[in-house]
């Protein structure tokens, strides 16, 4: 996949998997990468960013084998945003669909 | 690379950060080896996955610089938001100036201010200093209403002054934000 469309959309991806259920670092981390290509690092800075400005909170569990886990849910700000970037990732993605479409035509004709 | 040197080398290029935020950051990147470890990957290949730990520690230290530029807004640590921006890319660099330099424009206003502003409001001192220093007989009611004068204006410019400082802090630290943002994860992708 193109760089330039992963920058930025991390953020969004991370706050909708943490949507659906609690996750801890490594697990949010395959989560993604099975689907995209991405340097997998990243995703830390990201989740740390979340939780500065209260998108996201963490709590410790024990797991049931070696260290216990940090999970990371989401908060209801969180959810705030989440929509607030999903709607304008929707609008965005509209708009490009739209000059998709008028390409494909023109190239028809 | 293995897990420790991955380790080193992030923790060596961390800056501008207590070592508490340190061992936070190290204490992520400890656990998603340990996680890997049971998922049967060698720590060269989460390594690999993981990606450069400088570009890492860049991309936290322009974050965290930006944060407690927030929290503190003093010369400190203004300067190591601008300095960690410049350190992520070329691109950034040059954002940067642009912004010093927009900033440099106002400067002449800023002096004044800052030179200004504090003699008005210490001028009636000023004139007790001066009353000893030439004898009071030469000070008259012009002297004394030209102080209260400079007083009021002092007073209302200082006011003023202070919320313009603040709104220009919020750009700048705006700018900043931009500045990430435009270039955010170059290369680390």
């Amino acid at each position: 996949m193109n760089v330039q469309f992963k920058k930025g959309v991390l953020e969004l991806v991370v706050l909708l998997i943490i949507n659906q259920n609690d996750e801890y670092g490594y697990s949010l981390v395959k989560k993604i990468s099975n689907r995209m290509d991405i340097t997998e690092g990243t995703v830390y800075p990201i989740l740390r960013r979340l939780v500065k400005e209260e998108y996201v909170t963490t709590y410790q569990q024990a797991s049931a084998d070696g260290p216990s886990r940090k999970y990371y849910r989401i908060t209801s700000i969180g959810k705030k945003k989440l929509r607030a970037l999903t709607s304008e990732w929707k609008e965005f993605t509209h708009i490009i669909d739209f000059f998709i479409r008028e390409s494909d035509q023109n190239e028809q004709t | 690379m293995n897990k420790r040197d991955f380790l080193n080398e992030l923790k060596k290029n961390l800056k501008y950060m207590s070592d508490e935020e340190k061992e936070d950051i190290l204490q992520d990147y400890s656990l998603h080896y340990a996680e890997g470890a049971s998922d049967q990957k060698s720590e060269d290949t989460i390594s690999r996955k993981l990606g450069d730990p400088k570009e890492i520690a860049k991309e936290l230290n322009a974050e965290n610089a930006i944060q407690k530029v927030e929290e503190q807004k003093n010369i400190k640590s203004i300067s190591n938001a601008v300095l960690s921006i410049m350190g992520l890319g070329v691109m950034n660099f040059m954002l940067v100036i642009a912004s010093l330099f927009f900033i440099l424009i106002f400067s002449p206003v800023i002096l004044l201010f800052v030179v200004g502003v504090p003699i008005m409001l210490v001028s009636p001192v000023i004139l007790v200093v001066m009353g000893f220093v030439n004898g009071f007989h030469t000070l008259g009611w012009p002297e004394v209403y030209e102080v209260i004068r400079l007083l009021a204006i002092g007073s209302v410019l200082a006011v003023v002054g202070y919320y313009i400082a603040r709104a220009f802090m919020k750009l700048f630290i705006h700018l900043l934000k931009w500045n990430i943002a435009m270039v955010k994860g170059r290369g680390l992708m």
